[in-house]
């Protein structure tokens, strides 16, 4: 059973961090990057070509983070399998225990390294978190013929509090909430203000009794960083009294990582809040030292908590 | 409407290699239209040819897409080393079709089906998927419309009304909750839309229709 | 340079008439067409033109905004610019230029002729 469903479920603050698979073949960047957060969070994302750059897989670069020791979140992605790839590796993982889904759409492949491509979007991530419901709840294939064995994943989704029409952001996420997402992550935020007012919104739904929500949150590393996310990433909204703060410090690197424990520490006071998700990317060395000055550290251990 | 542009001059004079008697053939249904594939645009092409050095000539036919309307053309064709359609995909075949033996290049790139929504810019409106489902999206069709053919809304990138992947271009999700809107209707929105029957559309293979009651 | 003129009725035809007379002139004109306004020379029309010895054509009439037929000069610029990248494109040396006149105005007639008798055709010739 998913360790991050059993941290969330005890009410444990969970944290959870991200790793990119390597654009190459050596295993050791995954473990490497895996024995760096052991210990520090509770289960790690594993990107599914993310930004549609071409990488190891998901579900490969699960199966090395599962050897060290750490829980993955498989991250997949409706751009580049049809329904029948997406059923096929859902229960592939099953199979060989990843206990933890992310279904997104995924990035368009303009905006990676091959804009050539074709792209798939058989299915969207909402119908992707319904099919695999249903697999796993009801025992049935998206086309309603029977499958079989244990399918016990614990299934989560994406989500932007700040992409537009900002009015229809909650009642999207009512709606994957609906379809099966019992975990949420987040888009990074640094914005907190508008934030609260989503998470004021998702409460006042009742979402966030329906569904984990858990906060995610980017270390930068300079103003430069921020201002490039600023214009370059869809999503995200960065107020310019930060960047203003980044570029006033003497030592941006370590005024990044103190922006980022404010925003944890700040979020972590917001009704509906139960935890963060920390997308140190191509940084994640610097994850430990985050959850450490966070306050959130010791991880609940095996053992502490009673599986329901 | 059916929108092509037409290929680099370039890459024409590559196809028609070392040919010398060339036909500009227009279409005079859609690509007369959105102005690259009429009468006008094969009479330019034809007397560039001809500054170039070609023995070319024009010609324009109401339909380039039915055979009734190419089959006075097939003497014509005979008479030439190649031909090049200034019609879409479709028409292109059919001069094919008449089996002339003569070479026959495409002219045009056709690029979608669509509509003027303004002087002198047309917009994709329909990929043809063969389930029409727009009436659920206050007419916007997000198969067409949706970089990601998105159908419970929008994706994490939709910013102040234009699209992540090309910023120049509307969300259209954020033209469809507008509407609905309007509509009063953003109810709907709420509805978990089922993964569409690609079937119907080319993924199925292949397309036809048959009318029996006109059939000879 | 072999140059071929079509002028509009309104201002370029008395202009490059004057010009003529009054001036001699080495510059190799095929000859000057008459037409009721700019906008009615349809770019076929030039392209047709330039199919034979004729290297350049230039269209004289009225500035854009005092143009008798209100768009005609607007158009046949627009024109003119279109023709001329459809010859840069199929590698064509012979181009198209547009002058802007009045009927007493006539150094601007040899200003343009001197300019596209002289400009090899890559350099874009603007009025
Ligand atoms: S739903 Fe299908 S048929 Fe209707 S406009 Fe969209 S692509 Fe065309
Ligand atoms: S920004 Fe809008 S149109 Fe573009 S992919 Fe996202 S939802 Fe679709």
């Amino acid at each position: 059973m998913s360790w991050l469903k059993q941290v969330l479920q005890s009410g444990h603050f969970a944290v959870t961090a991200e790793v990119g698979p390597p654009k190459g073949s050596d295993p050791q960047v995954i473990r490497k990057k895996c024995n760096l957060l052991k210990g520090f969070v509770d289960a790690v994302n594993i990107t599914d070509n993310q930004t549609a750059i071409v990488r190891m897989s998901s579900f490969a670069s699960c199966l090395i983070a599962q050897e060290q020791g750490i829980e993955p979140v498989m991250q997949m992605v409706t751009r580049d399998r049809n329904r029948i790839a997406l059923q096929s590796d859902f229960l592939g993982a099953c199979a060989l225990g990843i206990p933890n889904l992310l279904c997104l759409t995924g990035d368009h492949q303009s905006m990676g390294n091959h804009p050539q491509s074709k792209n798939v979007y058989d299915i969207d991530s909402i119908q992707l978190l319904q099919i695999f419901k249903n697999m796993r709840d009801q025992k049935v294939f998206q086309n309603g013929e029977e499958v079989k064995g244990e399918m016990n994943v614990f299934l989560g989704a994406g989500e932007s509090p700040y992409a537009d029409p900002l009015e229809f952001r909650a009642l999207r996420l009512a709606k994957k909430i609906a379809a099966g997402a019992e975990f949420i992550q987040t888009q990074a935020i640094f914005d907190v203000d508008i934030f609260t007012q989503w998470m004021e919104e998702v409460c006042r739904l009742g979402l966030h009794k329906k569904s984990f929500i858990l906060a995610g949150v980017i270390p930068v590393k300079s103003a430069k960083a921020l201002r490039y996310m600023k214009n370059e990433v869809p999503g995200v909204v960065i107020p310019d009294s930060l960047i203003e703060r980044m570029e006033a410090a003497v030592d941006q690197k370590a005024e990044g990582v103190e922006v980022c424990i404010e925003t944890i520490q700040k979020v972590a006071q917001i009704e509906g809040v139960s935890g963060v998700h920390i997308m140190a990317i191509a940084w994640e060395s610097i994850v430990p030292e985050i959850v450490q000055r966070s306050g959130l550290l010791p991880r609940p251990a095996k053992g502490e908590i009673t599986s329901s | 409407m059916i929108v092509g542009e037409r290929k680099p001059i370039p890459e024409i004079l590559a196809m028609l290699g070392d040919s010398k008697k060339v036909l500009v053939l227009g279409c005079g249904t859609c690509v007369t239209v959105c102005l690259t594939g009429g009468d006008k645009e094969a009479k330019e092409l034809a007397s560039l040819l001809r500054i170039k050095g070609y023995e070319a000539d024009s010609f324009t036919v109401e339909r380039q897409c039915e055979l009734e309307f190419i089959h006075p053309l097939r003497e014509r064709i005979q008479s030439v080393d190649a031909v090049i359609s200034l019609a879409c995909g479709i028409g292109v075949q059919a001069l094919y079709e008449l089996d002339s033996g003569k070479s026959i290049y495409p002219g045009l790139n056709t690029t979608f089906m669509g509509m003027p929504v303004k002087q002198g810019n047309w917009e994709e409106r329909c990929w043809g998927c063969g389930d029409c489902i727009i009436h659920l999206f206050g007419g916007t069709c997000p198969i067409t419309r949706c970089a990601k053919s998105l159908l419970n809304g929008p994706c994490g990138g939709s910013k102040d009304g234009k699209c992540e992947v090309k910023p120049d271009r509307d969300c259209a999700w954020q033209l469809i909750y507008d509407r609905l809107k309007k509509l009063n209707r953003l109810d709907w929105l709420l509805t978990i839309q089922p993964p569409k029957d690609w079937s119907t559309s080319r993924y199925g293979g292949h397309r036809k229709m048959t009318r029996e009651d006109m059939l000879l | 340079m072999k140059i071929l003129v079509i002028a509009c009725d309104k201002s370029g035809y008395p202009a490059m008439i004057k010009y003529t007379t009054e001036n001699t002139t080495n510059h190799e004109l095929i000859s000057i067409l008459k037409v009721p306004c700019l906008g009615s020379v349809k770019e076929s029309d030039i392209l047709e033109a330039l199919e034979g010895e004729c290297d350049r054509v230039l269209l004289v009439g009225c500035p854009i905004d005092s143009c008798f037929h209100q768009d005609g000069s607007r158009f046949a610029q627009r024109r003119v610019n279109r023709i001329n990248h459809l010859l840069e494109e199929a590698n064509i040396s012979k181009r198209v230029a547009i002058s802007f006149v009045t009927a007493e105005k006539t150094s601007e007639i040899k200003r343009t002729l001197d300019l596209i008798s002289s400009t090899p055709a890559q350099e874009e010739l603007k009025p």
